[in-house]
């Protein structure tokens, strides 16, 4: 990868990295340093790494971190709401809408992760397991339980409205 | 696989995951035709799907850019052009037309014939310096009264006869014994065409104190002349008067080739700009 793919991965993944590490981690200060020691990472392989491969390692050492982070105890008060402090453009709130985003939070953080990894980043089953370092039928129950117990929340809270 | 009312959820969920392949998501949708109802619980596991959250946005991307450092040598290889080649060319024709240019040997031969001793060193073995001599001149005339007027500055090319010279500037006898010095061993009368000593013209208070010793150096070894007269002159060595003592210059060097040139003149003493004295060779034939 040249300098240029690697700044070009930069335009490409910074944001979806960040979002990625922040919905878990629910702080920006970490999330930050999390996509930085990635990009760091990153840049000191890519003269090894393909351009294509690049945004599977950065998630895979993004969601790494991320979960070291997480075992140290940090972080792992996770709050319910979404965190005021983080930028969105034009102070919008999170897109996903409050429900989805409560159920979200209710998930374990490895479903929560394998669910954003899905449906953010579009990763397959065996794309996900390499993240992970989970297998692919491990991935699919996971993601399907998780995905169970959203539609579970979504029914209850209708059910409430 | 055939779906059927324990399986359909997991083709379901396959479905939502864009997991299902077209056989099996043909078959979801046969199935999902034949049973409405479960069509809901299809509407609403597709609304567990995440929306696409772009607002979201890394602050700090400018972080994250990077340069790739430049190593030198591939500095060099990038910098290299092809009028460096000939540049260099250039440089190296010019070093070899100025070094093989006739002047430049002329200068070089001339230089070689002047300096004939690679190593120019002044020995004194008695440990007394040459510029010793000078400063007990200043005693030796101030002890008998002499003054020294600026017209005794004498020229590079106009030697003063040894004997005219002597009489000034050596101390003799009783009058230096009573100034408390070493008295030099008087010099016989040398012939000027073949012995020209150093001569010192001394003005005033421009008298050095001790002339820096690499003033006096000269090719050969230096000495004073403390042996008998007979000794002082021999085949082989050259003479020379500092401020009228004598100094036996033992060549040990070119010997052959300075004789050649007998009162050729080594070099002059210069003190604070003004030239004091010279130092000459003599050949004793």
């Amino acid at each position: 990868m040249t300098e240029k793919e690697f700044n070009n991965c930069v335009d490409l993944y910074a944001g979806r990295l960040f979002r990625f590490i922040i919905k878990n981690l629910k702080h920006e200060e970490d999330a930050k340093d999390i996509v930085q020691n990635s990009f760091e990472i990153l840049w000191k392989h890519h003269h090894e790494l393909l351009f294509e491969k690049a945004r599977s390692y950065l998630f895979t050492t993004g969601y790494r971190n991320m979960v070291d982070h997480l075992r140290k105890g940090k972080r792992v008060n996770l709050v319910e709401s979404f965190p005021e402090n983080v930028k969105v453009q034009g102070d919008i709130p999170p897109d996903i809408g409050p429900v989805l985003q409560k159920g979200l939070e209710r998930l374990s953080e490895m479903q929560r992760s394998l669910l954003m990894l899905k449906d953010y980043e579009g990763y397959s089953y065996e794309e996900i397991g390499e993240i992970t370092e989970l297998n692919a039928s491990q991935v699919k129950v996971y993601l399907h339980r998780a995905r169970l117990k959203m539609k579970e929340y979504l029914v209850k809270m209708e059910n409430v409205l | 696989m055939k779906i059927n009312m324990n399986n359909y959820e997991e083709f379901m969920l396959s479905f939502v995951d864009n997991e299902l392949s077209e056989e099996d998501t043909g078959k979801l949708m046969q199935f999902l035709e034949q049973h409405q109802d479960l069509q809901r619980e299809l509407r609403v596991l597709q609304a567990t799907k995440l929306p696409s959250d772009e607002k979201i946005i890394f602050p700090d991307k400018d972080l994250l850019y990077r340069k790739e450092a430049v190593s030198p040598k591939k500095a060099f290889f990038t910098l290299r052009s092809p009028w460096v080649p000939a540049a260099a060319a250039a440089c190296l024709a010019l070093l070899l037309l100025f070094s093989l240019h006739p002047w430049k040997r002329q200068v070089v031969s001339n230089a070689t014939s002047f300096n004939a001793s690679p190593k120019r060193e002044v020995f004194f073995p008695s440990g007394s310096p040459l510029t010793e001599s000078l400063h007990e001149e200043k005693k030796v005339k101030q002890s008998e009264g002499i003054a020294l007027r600026p017209a005794e500055i004498k020229k590079k090319n106009n030697p003063v006869p040894p004997s005219k010279k002597e009489s000034n500037l050596i101390a003799k006898g009783p009058e230096a014994k009573k100034a408390g010095l070493a008295v030099m061993p008087a010099l016989p009368d040398i012939p000027s065409s073949v012995n020209e000593n150093k001569e010192i013209a001394l003005n005033g208070n421009d008298l050095p104190k001790q002339l820096p010793l690499e003033n006096t150096m000269h090719a050969g070894s230096l000495k004073k002349t403390d042996a008998p007269e007979s000794n002082k002159y021999y085949d082989g060595h050259l003479l020379a008067s500092d401020n009228g003592s004598t100094k036996d210059i033992s060549v040990t060097e070119k010997i052959d080739e300075w004789r050649k040139k007998p009162g050729e003149i080594l070099e002059n003493i210069h003190q604070k700009g003004i030239k004091i004295g010279k130092i000459t060779f003599a050949v004793n034939n």
